[in-house]
């Protein structure tokens, strides 16, 4: 069993790979036969995440196990700053451009609506201190922003723990709630899809929202939902977090 | 790319810390994304102006 254990921590972030590629795949069964595509894989995975993080000691969650070390590796800065650079480079502005100017809008307004609106909320519920605030008020925008932006300004495990869990809610409840209003928001065209998918920032759950709605209009939304996110984690660490300062 | 290193860093967190939170993730979600769902009707509506 110690040999096993040994080998594992040595070859940690192999193993790592080998969890979380194991966690996406139950997932995206359970997402696919469970709930019919209903809720979106990567949500089931994240919250996946966040339930083995409960039976770690401490801090730093299931990585606080030997033979889980190499988690930390793999969600650590260095990977993370890697996949968020190379998804900024696939985009093109070619792209943005067919977004046109409501679609600029949707996207920016998206994240400084969800951005405040979170912060105000936690502020009241007993957090004070600026990089909590910023780092929940990131986390209403999406569960990637959240703990991007945590990490960036410094936040604690647990709000950054607190930050994720708010975008899974968020990408949960976007895909439940879009079928059921999208009459009433008159999503029904391309165009409307472009400013629902800024405004909501989640990829995931704005593509399985979409889809349960109407097929046609899923690359509209993803398209501005994904900008949305990398608009997130640009502006959630630097500017707002900027004018967060100076209100606390 | 960037959901797997998502899931391994919700798999490093203090969850247990954060529940003792309670009930904000699910106040700020709900709240803050509603808030996000009613803003898109003017939105529309400010584009079809500008047409």
């Amino acid at each position: 069993m110690q040999n096993i254990i040994n080998i594992l921590d040595k070859n940690g972030l192999i193993f790592a790979f080998l969890v979380v590629g194991v966690i996406m795949y139950l997932s995206f069964l359970v997402g696919k036969k469970v709930t019919n595509n209903k809720i979106p894989a990567a949500a089931i995975a994240i919250s996946f995440g966040l339930f083995i993080a409960y039976f770690g000691k401490g801090e730093k969650g299931i990585a606080s196990i030997p033979a889980f070390s190499g988690m930390a590796l793999l969600g650590g800065s260095m990977l993370r700053d890697f996949s968020i650079v190379s998804t900024a480079m696939g985009a093109s502005f070619s792209e943005i451009k067919k977004a046109g100017l409501a679609g600029v809008i949707s996207i920016v307004l998206g994240i400084v609506v969800a951005f405040f609106v979170g912060g105000v909320i936690a502020y009241f519920m007993g957090f004070t201190d600026a990089k909590s605030l910023t780092t929940i008020g990131a986390g209403a925008c999406t569960f990637i922003v959240g703990p991007v932006t945590g990490a960036a300004v410094g936040a604690s495990s647990e709000v950054i723990a607190i930050s994720i869990a708010i975008g899974v809610i968020k990408s949960v409840f976007v895909t439940i709630a879009t079928p059921i209003i999208a009459n009433k928001i008159q999503l029904n065209n391309p165009h409307t899809a472009m400013i629902y998918g800024g405004m909501l920032s989640t990829t995931s759950g704005v593509s399985a929202g979409l889809a349960a709605t109407d097929m046609k209009l899923v690359p509209y939304g993803a398209l501005t939902a994904t900008f949305s996110t990398g608009m997130g984690c640009l502006l959630c660490p630097s500017i707002l977090y900027y004018i967060v300062q100076q209100f606390i | 790319m960037y959901i797997p290193v998502i899931v391994a860093m919700s798999a490093t967190q203090n969850v247990k810390a954060a529940l003792t939170g309670g009930w904000v993730a699910l106040i700020v979600a709900i709240t803050a994304t509603s808030v996000c769902f009613l803003l898109i009707p003017f939105i529309v509506k400010i584009n079809r102006l500008n047409n």
